[in-house]
C-alpha cells in the first residue's frame, strides 16, 4: 500500500518538476487556477457585498418606508445595490489601472520601480488640493442624487398630497416646517422633493449638451487644424458664424420653434432633449477654435512628423498622437461647459421656455415669481441649488486645470 | 547594380504668401544598396526638403511638381497613399534632427517602440516588445527591458537619439534617411551616436542617406557624397576623390573654409555673399554671385551636369578650366582632421 502511495507521490513530483521546468501548468489546470483566483479576488467579495446591501436596504425600506416606498422597496433596494456595486467595481479597476505594476521584474530577477504615468501624476496633484476634493465630492453627490432621487424624496415631487394636509403644515404656499422642510409651492407640492428631483434635468442637460458640443467641436477643430487648406477655411468660417450668433436669442427662437412651431412632429421631443440639442448645436464654436489652434501647434512638432514617417495614417495620428496631447484643455473646457449648460438651462426655463410638466430649477424660480413677497423661499431654494451646483462644477474645472497643467498655477 | 533609390530631376516648390519658393530645382542623385551616401550643403539648400520629398511628408504648402523618385523600381511620387504608408517605416526609415521633440512626451518608450512594429507586422504585443527590447539592446541602452517602461523625459538627448535609431531600424528597412542626426547633441555624444549609426549600417546592410553639414562626419562614414547648393546638386562622386580634388568652385570654397589645425590663423575663411533666397533665385548658375571664377555665361545659362571619371558629376561651366587643387598642406590637414575625428570616436 505504502509503495503505491510512494509511486504516486514520485509520479506527482515528476510531473510537477516538469511543470516547474517548463514553468507552465497544463492548460486545464491553468484555467481552473485562473478562474478560482479571479473568482476569489473579485466576484465572491462583491456578490456577498451586493446581497448584504440588497437585503439590508430591502428590510429598511420595508419596515421604515412610507406605503409607496414599501410597495416598491425591493425595486429601490435592487437599484441602489446595483449602482453601488457597479461603482465599486469601476473604482476597483480604476485603482488597479492606476497601481498597475508599480514594480516590474526584469529577466535577471531584479525589481525596478515603474515610473508613474501621466494620469497618476494628475491624480496626485489633484489629491493635494482640498477645494478640488470638496468640489469633486459635491459633483459626485449631486450626480448620485440625480440618479436615485426617486427613493430619496419624502413625497412625490409632482403629487399634491401635501395640499390636503393643511392641519399638519401642508396646504398650498405653506412656510417651511418640520414635515415639509422646503415648504409647499403654489399648487401644494412639496418644495424639498421638487428640488431633489430638479437635479436630474439640470445635470442631464448640462452633461449631455456638453458631450454633444465637445463631440462636434473637437471633431471639427481637429479636422480644421490637421488638414488645413480649404477644410480649415470652411470650418473656421462656420465657427465664426456660430460665434457671432446671439446665443440667448437663437436659443429662445429654436426652443419656441420646436415647441410651438409648424412642424408638429417636433413637439413630441421631450423638453430636456430640446434644450440639450439647442445648447449642444450652438455651443461648440469656442471649443472648436481652441482645438484647432492646439492641433496646429502640435502638428508642427517633430513627433507628428516622426509618426508619419513610421507609416501611421492620418486618423491614427489625430487620435493617438494629437488628441491625447490636447486632452487637458478639452477636459477643463468641458467641465466648465457643464456649468454653463446648467445655467443656460435654468435661464431658458426661467424665461418660460420650459414645459410645466418637467421639474426644473429655473422653472421653479419662474413659478415662484408671483408669490415672491409671501414665500421668498420658493425662489431662493432652487436659486441656491443652481448656484451651488454651478459653483461646484466651476471649482472642479479650475481644480482640474491646476492638476492637468501645473505650469498654469504659477 | 541598380540603385535602391534613384531621384531623377525632381522639382519641389513651396507656395507661400510672399511667392513661390523653388526649394528643389531639378535634383537628381542615387543611393546604391548597402551604401552610405552623404548629402552635404549649407542651411536652406534643400537637404531636408529632399528627404521629405522622398518620403512625401512635405508641409501642407509644399509639392513635388515633377520628376521621378524610383525606389526598388516603383515611382514613389505615383504610389497611392496606402502603399506609401506601407513603405514609410518598413522600407524607408528616417531619423530626425532633434531627438528632444521626436518622441511623444505622453507615451512610454514601450508604446512608441511597439507602435511601428504593430503598424507593419501582424504580431502580438509580447513579440513586438521583445523585438523592441532587442533593438534597444543593440543600440546600447543599458537595462533595456527595465528602461522600456520609462517616459521620454527620463532619457538624455543621446539616449533619445539611440531610441529613435532603434525605432527606425526595428523593422529592418532597406534605406535609412538620417537628417542631421548629431546636430542637436553635444560633441562627445555625437561621436558615440555616429559610431552606432555606422555600426548598425554595416550590421544590417542598410543603404543610408546621411544629411549633414559636418564634413568630418561625411569623411568618416560615407562612401559617396552629393553636394547641394541652392536647391541643386552641384557635385557628386566618391567621397575621397571629392575631398582630394573638388571640381566645383563651391565645393572648393567649402573645404577652404574648414579651420585648419596646423596653420595658425585668427580669421576663418568664408565664402563671400549670402545663401541665395530661393523665392527669386539667381539665374543661370545659382552660385555665380558668390563665385570667384564666374563669367558672363554663368549668369545666363544653367550649367549642365557633366559626368566624368569614376562616377563623378559636376554642374559647372568651367570645371575643366579651373585648377582647384587643394594644396599639399591642406591635404595633410584633412588627414589630420580625419584622424582627430577617429580619435574622438
Amino acid at each position: 500500500m505504502s509503495e503505491i502511495i510512494k509511486k504516486q507521490l514520485e509520479n506527482f513530483s515528476k510531473r510537477t518538476d516538469n511543470y516547474m521546468k517548463e514553468k507552465r501548468l497544463p492548460n486545464s489546470m491553468r484555467w481552473i487556477g485562473a478562474i478560482s483566483i479571479f473568482w476569489k479576488h473579485y466576484f465572491l467579495n462583491y456578490i456577498v457585498e451586493y446581497l448584504t446591501i440588497l437585503i439590508g436596504l430591502f428590510l429598511i425600506f420595508f419596515f421604515l418606508g412610507s406605503v409607496k416606498v414599501r410597495t416598491y422597496s425591493i425595486v429601490y433596494a435592487f437599484i441602489i445595490a446595483t449602482v453601488w456595486i457597479v461603482l465599486r467595481i469601476v473604482w476597483k479597476f480604476f485603482r488597479a489601472a492606476a497601481k498597475k505594476q508599480e514594480f516590474i521584474i526584469a529577466k535577471d530577477g531584479t525589481l525596478r520601480e515603474r515610473s508613474p504615468s501621466q494620469w497618476s501624476l494628475v491624480w496626485r496633484r489633484y489629491k493635494k488640493n482640498k477645494i478640488a476634493l470638496i468640489s469633486g465630492a459635491i459633483v459626485i453627490a449631486v450626480t448620485i442624487i440625480a440618479i436615485v432621487y426617486p427613493i430619496l424624496v419624502p413625497y412625490s415631487p409632482t403629487g399634491i398630497t401635501p395640499l390636503y394636509d393643511s392641519w399638519n403644515g401642508g396646504g398650498a404656499l405653506s412656510n417651511p416646517n418640520l414635515k415639509y422642510p422646503g415648504g409647499t409651492d403654489i399648487l401644494g407640492r412639496d418644495e424639498f422633493s421638487r428640488i431633489l428631483a430638479g437635479s436630474e434635468v439640470s445635470l442631464t442637460v448640462g452633461i449631455f449638451s456638453t458631450i454633444l458640443s465637445v463631440a462636434i467641436g473637437v471633431t471639427l477643430g481637429a479636422l480644421a487644424g490637421y488638414f488645413r487648406g480649404w477644410t480649415e477655411e470652411i470650418i473656421m468660417r462656420l465657427t465664426d458664424m456660430f460665434l457671432a450668433l446671439p446665443f440667448l436669442v437663437i436659443a429662445i427662437l429654436a426652443v419656441s420653434f420646436i415647441r410651438r412651431g409648424r412642424l408638429v412632429f417636433l413637439r413630441q421631443i421631450p423638453q430636456s432633449v430640446v434644450i440639450i440639442l439647442v445648447l449642444g448645436v450652438f455651443g461648440w464654436a469656442g471649443l472648436c477654435r481652441l482645438v484647432s489652434a492646439n492641433t496646429r501647434q502640435i502638428y508642427n512638432l517633430d513627433y507628428v512628423n516622426a509618426a508619419r514617417v513610421l507609416g501611421a495614417s492620418n486618423r491614427r495620428i489625430i487620435m493617438v498622437h494629437i488628441l491625447p496631447n490636447i486632452l487637458a484643455p478639452i477636459i477643463v473646457i468641458g467641465t466648465l461647459a457643464i456649468a454653463g449648460g446648467i445655467l443656460s438651462e435654468a435661464g431658458l426655463t426661467f424665461l418660460g421656455l420650459g414645459s410645466p410638466t418637467t421639474i426644473s430649477w429655473g422653472q421653479m424660480v419662474n413659478e415662484a415669481q408671483t408669490v415672491l413677497k409671501t414665500n421668498p423661499e420658493l425662489a431662493l431654494l432652487p436659486g441656491f441649488a443652481i448656484f451651488f451646483v454651478v459653483l461646484a462644477f466651476n471649482l472642479l474645472g479650475d481644480a482640474l486645470r491646476d492638476a492637468l497643467d501645473p505650469r498654469l498655477r504659477e | 547594380m541598380d540603385p535602391i533609390l534613384d531621384v531623377r530631376n525632381i522639382y519641389t516648390y513651396f507656395y507661400t504668401e510672399s511667392g513661390i519658393v523653388e526649394a528643389l530645382d531639378g535634383v537628381s542623385f542615387d543611393v546604391m544598396p548597402r551604401e552610405p551616401v552623404g548629402v552635404v550643403g549649407e542651411s536652406g539648400c534643400g537637404k531636408t526638403v529632399t528627404a521629405k520629398s522622398v518620403l512625401r511628408i512635405l508641409d501642407k504648402n509644399g509639392r513635388t511638381i515633377s520628376g521621378e523618385i524610383m525606389y526598388k523600381g516603383a515611382d514613389l511620387l505615383k504610389l497611392p497613399d496606402l502603399q506609401m504608408r506601407r513603405i514609410r517605416g518598413k522600407e524607408i526609415a528616417m531619423i530626425f534632427q532633434d531627438p528632444m521633440t521626436s518622441l511623444n512626451p505622453i507615451f512610454r518608450i514601450e508604446d512608441q517602440m511597439t507602435e511601428v512594429i504593430s503598424l507593419h507586422r501582424k504580431c502580438g504585443k509580447k513579440e513586438a516588445k521583445e523585438i523592441a527590447i532587442e533593438m534597444l539592446d543593440q543600440v546600447g541602452i543599458p537595462d533595456a527591458e527595465k528602461r522600456i517602461i520609462d517616459y521620454p523625459h527620463q532619457f538624455s538627448g543621446g539616449m533619445r537619439q539611440r531610441i529613435l535609431i532603434a525605432r527606425a531600424l526595428s523593422l529592418q528597412p532597406s534605406l535609412l534617411i538620417a537628417d542631421e542626426p548629431t546636430t542637436a547633441l553635444d560633441v562627445t555624444i555625437q561621436a558615440q551616436v555616429l559610431e552606432i549609426i555606422k555600426e548598425m549600417q554595416k550590421k544590417l546592410g542598410l543603404a543610408m542617406m546621411l544629411i549633414t553639414h559636418n564634413l568630418g562626419v561625411v569623411a568618416e562614414i560615407t562612401k559617396r557624397v552629393h553636394i547641394f547648393y541652392g536647391g541643386r546638386v552641384v557635385e557628386s562622386g566618391p567621397t575621397e576623390e571629392i575631398f582630394l580634388n573638388p571640381k566645383h568652385p563651391y565645393t572648393f570654397a567649402l573645404f577652404e573654409s574648414i579651420p585648419s589645425l596646423e596653420v595658425d590663423k585668427t580669421k576663418l575663411e568664408t565664402i563671400p555673399g549670402m545663401v541665395p533666397r530661393l523665392i527669386n533665385p539667381p539665374k543661370g548658375c545659382r552660385f555665380h554671385p558668390r563665385c570667384k571664377y564666374a563669367t558672363e555665361v554663368c549668369s545666363r545659362v544653367r550649367p549642365p551636369e557633366i559626368e566624368f571619371g569614376k562616377g563623378r558629376r559636376v554642374a559647372c561651366h568651367h570645371f575643366d578650366e579651373l585648377d582647384l587643387h587643394i594644396g599639399k598642406d591642406a591635404l595633410s590637414e584633412k588627414t589630420a582632421q580625419k584622424n582627430q575625428v577617429k580619435e574622438e570616436v
